[in-house]
């Protein structure tokens, strides 16, 4: 008998101008939402391949440690493909080097900072405004427009229980909505496979399935909570307008509400006042650096350099004198395990308005559960690997290769060693140590101010011939340089989490959504076994 | 004479009064009211939160910058590198219109030398939707159009369907002015809780400490409210439209709820999304720096060899380096310019196809005239480029005074090594956006609400003058 009205409900309906308009808009829009967003995917991993390449390369010609800084680059999830989660819009580059724990990743989302305010319209956008308003559209005069209708009074005085009728209705229109997603997402899959050709794999397809069902058990909801207050009034009329009250409650104000007053009421720094803080432990680090560089003796008399500021310093094999490496030995003996330390400090301060943040997050989240809506998006970012589970495992990843890094430099000699600084080995012969020394004399005498100017223009002439002599010596004799070897250098390597881990972590929002469609089955009910239907 | 006159306004005014009793004593005005005083009311007390914690920011950010310059204030040239943090002065008026600000960039980086890094330093959480706050456009666009339209799907075939409709037309009522009846009762139900709604809010406002609202903000409040009203209006004659065009208010409500979702939530949002990825190629960071790296290279290997050295000060050799020096920078700066200024036409060029929807012309009329929004981040880096002119103005007068520089601008090795006085360095100010300024730039948008007006009245007005009323 259910099934009979299950039936009936369904053509009733299928072929009803409410359930046509909202079908046909609804598959337009899947349709496209998936097609765009899978060609959006396949950019976006070729550009992640490109960076990945690109980064590779400038690993090979590296010449001096202090410029290993390997950048790594986090890769677009395949579930974005139905799922715009929060992941999209964050980073997905990480320079890794020794003067800073790499608290958050750039480029990715963040391309356009002025295009901040346009959303993309993916499947559950679609679920939430269009199904899910087809759901209340379909069950609001179940009950009461059929009273008015005085069709139900007919129904029931045959020897139909009353269960029976409800999960008719209920089974009816749950299948009408199953059927227009089915075809929505199928439609959406072939067209995305034959523009884009996405390999789907087998976990692929898993993800797909559970997206599909907790699609049907926000829209089951949906469906049942139209019936219980259908079944609470006597005037459809009354019933349409109630629906569409919480609807709008539930998809725009209370998200909304939700996120504004946790914002007011959980306060974070702004990144302006952290920024700040960091300036000025940035402006301590270089004052205890200028000390240092006064106290260290012998002070450099000259040096042929490539100074690329935080990218890298090294001594190049233009030649230098055997008190400038020294110099900067020491020099970096003392600021490398500064800027370790300091890096600390930033990681901090970054860390605890990071842990705000997810404070303020958290909030919000226990202030939207009140919304189904809500909490449906939520499960669907997490199904699909779009939340920012998979954006933490990474800067986790990063933070862990940063630390292997500074281990692999550490083995290779640290920052004092001629690998960290140095384009060549040094190890000068005498006669190179002689003209060195020479040149360098010369350097400091000119620089006294109480030379005369015809000593000057002597010890000029005596140190350009000086230079030329070195010049033509290291011509006849030059420095080996070389490129470091770094195949034994530490791989990054990221996977995100797999299916059963971010199925582990939606339980919870699964299953409240689970009890919300078991609580209002019972309301209504006893709703219904109530209800007056003459 | 009068006498005829005052027989026919009598006319609207019953049918306006009828009309009126109707709505009001239904529970669709009670919910109404409800929802939309509690929300402004309480969007009112979290704005006077936030526009404190902003101000206090503001303030903060002011005062960090005047310090970094005296800490630097022992170098002129040190002026060259030290970058002072503008940030965007907070909009008392955003409680009416968000624009987005906490979203989009607030903050310029700017040296003698260059203007960089525009982004947002506030208090944003990347990690949370950004669904916007709640602001009272936000309850119009939204919540009001949407009320309209559950207020008029019916208006024409729900009477027709129960049958009122034969009977007041069966009276000597001229069609139009039942129309104008059912439009003005429609206009007034829903004005009044947004009129209530707004005075709290503006009572709340005012109450903060630290909002003081001038004579051109009441002035920028009350045009809001005239453009909120023809906003609404535009939903009101579509319902009626509609609803005089079918014959079952089931058919007409499902109409008007697909065209309210499309123009008000997938038009501006979701399909401009979609636009902004599909109209732009905006290269990356890396290829942005790759190119400016590859620019100045380029600059200095044409150069000849002599103006690759920077010699002893006062070397008139110098001035060579120094031009090829800056050449190359400018041309860096350019780029950069160039990119930012890709970036934000095309968002703007997005914006225009998303005009077709009234709820977006409404946004953009709103936000020209409040100032607020992507409007605001303009108008930030405008200023901040005419403060970079007072700043080098003021580095070469300093610098004039020192007779041991040689006066290359802007070389760090061939300009003033003296100290400065840090007072005398001029400040930051951004103006507030003129409210003319404001109404230049939105009075297309304007003229197309209207036209939007003008459009479904014509549309209603034709419809229920042919409507069947049997």
């Amino acid at each position: 008998m259910i099934w009979t009205i299950t039936k009936k409900e369904f053509y009733q309906h299928v072929i009803s101008f409410r359930f046509t308009v909202c079908f046909v808009l609804a598959l337009i829009l899947t349709a496209i939402s998936i097609d765009f967003r899978s060609l959006d995917y396949t950019a976006r991993l070729r550009n992640h391949t490109t960076a990945v390449n690109n980064s590779q390369n400038e690993l090979k010609n590296i010449e001096a440690l202090s410029f290993l800084q390997p950048k790594i680059h986090r890769p677009p999830h395949p579930g974005s493909i139905f799922v715009e989660g929060a992941a999209e819009k964050l980073g997905t580059d990480v320079t890794v080097n020794h003067h800073h724990i790499p608290v958050e990743a750039s480029g990715g989302g963040a391309i356009n900072q002025f295009a901040t305010i346009f959303r993309s319209l993916d499947f559950p956008n679609v679920v939430i405004i269009l199904l899910s308003l087809l759901a209340l559209l379909i069950s609001y005069d179940s009950i009461s427009g059929e009273k008015e209708r005085g069709l139900l009074a007919l129904s029931l005085s045959n020897a139909i229980p009353r269960h029976h009728i409800l999960l008719g209705k209920y089974l009816g229109g749950l299948l009408l909505l199953g059927y227009s997603m089915t075809v929505g997402l199928l439609a959406g899959i072939l067209i995305s496979l034959i523009t884009s050709g996405t390999p789907f794999e087998w976990e692929s397809v898993l993800r797909i399935v559970l997206i599909f069902l907790t699609s049907c058990l926000f829209l089951s909801f949906m469906l049942i909570l139209g019936i219980v207050v259908s079944s609470l009034t006597h005037r459809s009329f009354i019933t349409l307008i109630h629906l569409l009250f919480l609807w709008v409650l539930f998809v725009f104000i209370i998200p909304r509400l939700a996120n504004y007053s946790s914002q007011q009421l959980r306060r974070v720094k702004s990144k302006r006042e952290v920024n700040n803080q960091i300036t000025q432990l940035n402006m301590e680090m270089g004052q205890k650096v200028s000390e240092y560089r006064k106290t260290i003796r012998p002070q450099r008399s000259w040096a042929s350099m490539e100074n690329r500021g935080e990218k890298g310093f090294m001594l190049t094999v233009h030649g230098n004198p055997p008190e400038t490496v020294e110099h900067f030995r020491r020099l970096f003996a003392y600021t490398g395990p500064l800027q370790l330390e300091y890096a600390q400090l930033f990681w901090n301060m970054e860390k605890r308005r990071l842990d705000d943040l997810e404070k303020q997050r958290k909030l919000t989240a226990i202030l939207t559960a009140i919304s189904p809506v809500a909490l449906y998006q939520q499960s669907m970012t997490m199904l699909t690997g779009t939340d920012r589970a998979n954006y933490d495992k990474f800067m986790s990843a990063a933070q862990q290769f940063r630390q292997q890094i500074i281990d692999y430099v550490e083995a290779q000699g640290g920052f004092s060693s001629d690998r960290y600084f140095m384009q060549y080995d040094f190890n000068p012969d005498p006669i190179e140590t002689n003209l060195y020394s020479r040149l360098s004399t010369d350097v400091n005498l000119i620089q006294q101010p109480s030379i005369s100017s015809e000593d000057r223009q002597v010890i000029v002439h005596r140190m350009m011939q000086a230079r030329q002599r070195l010049k033509r010596y290291l011509e006849e004799h030059p420095l080996k340089r070389r490129i470091l070897d770094l195949s034994d250098m530490p791989i990054f390597e990221f996977k995100p989490y797999p299916l059963s881990i971010d199925l582990k972590r939606s339980i919870a929002n699964l299953g409240l959504l689970m009890l919300l469609n078991i609580l209002s089955f019972f309301i209504v009910h006893v709703t219904f076994l109530r209800y007056d239907v003459r | 004479m009068f006498d005829k006159y005052l027989k026919e306004d009598n006319m609207i005014t019953i049918i306006i009064k009828k009309e009126l009793m109707d709505h009001f004593l239904s529970i669709r005005f009670f919910l109404i009211l409800l929802m939309v005083i509690g929300l402004m009311a309480i969007s009112g007390v979290l704005f006077t939160i936030k526009h404190a914690k902003l101000q206090a920011d503001y303030q903060q950010s002011f005062f960090e910058n005047r310090r970094g310059l005296a800490s630097q204030s022992e170098k002129l040239m040190n002026l060259l590198d030290f970058h002072q943090t503008l940030t965007m002065s907070p909009n008392p008026l955003r409680f009416m219109v968000d624009g987005n600000e906490s979203e989009l960039p607030n903050s310029v980086q700017l040296s003698v030398m260059d203007l960089r890094r525009v982004e947002n330093i506030g208090t944003r959480n990347p990690f949370l939707s950004e669904l916007g706050d709640i602001d009272i456009t936000f309850i119009v666009q939204f919540i009001l159009s949407f009320v309209a339209l559950t207020l008029t799907f019916n208006a024409v075939c729900g009477e027709k369907e129960t049958g009122t409709l034969q009977l007041s037309l069966s009276n000597a009522i001229p069609r139009d002015k039942l129309l104008l009846g059912k439009y003005f009762s429609s206009i007034i139900v829903i004005t009044i809780p947004f009129f209530i709604g707004l005075i709290i809010d503006l009572i709340i406002i005012n109450l903060s400490p630290t909002i003081t609202l001038s004579i051109s903000h009441w002035l920028k409040i009350m045009i809001i409210s005239i453009v909120s009203v023809m906003y609404i209006s535009i939903f009101i004659l579509l319902g009626i439209a509609v609803s005089a065009k079918t014959r079952s208010s089931t058919v007409s409500l499902v109409l008007l709820l697909l065209l309210w979702v499309t123009s008000v939530i997938i038009i501006p949002h979701h399909m401009a999304g979609i636009l902004n990825k599909k109209l732009t190629s905006i290269p990356t960071m890396a290829e942005v720096e790759r190119e400016a790296e590859r620019t100045s290279r380029a600059v200095w290997q044409n150069a000849p060899p002599e103006s690759h050295m920077n010699y002893n000060v006062g070397d008139p050799r110098n001035v060579r380096h120094v031009r090829v020096f800056m050449d190359a920078h400018n041309a860096t700066e350019n780029i950069w310019e160039d990119y930012r200024q890709k970036k934000i036409s095309s968002v703007e060029t997005v914006r225009k196809f998303t005009q077709l929807s009234p709820a977006a012309v409404y946004q953009y009329v709103a936000e020209a005239i409040t100032g607020t929004g992507l409007i605001h981040v303009k108008h930030l880096l405008e200023w901040a480029k005419v403060y970079k002119k007072n700043l080098e103005q003021f580095f070469q007068s300093q610098d004039a005074k020192d007779q041991g520089s040689q006066h290359l601008y802007y070389h760090w090795n061939f300009v003033s090594h003296k100290s400065f006085n840090p007072e005398d360095v001029p400040e930051f100010i951004e103006p507030p956006m003129r409210l003319s300024q404001g109404l230049r730039i939105a009075i297309l948008d304007i003229l197309i609400l209207v036209l939007f007006n003008i459009i479904f009245f014509l549309l209603a007005f034709i419809a229920f003058l042919r409507y069947d009323v049997r």
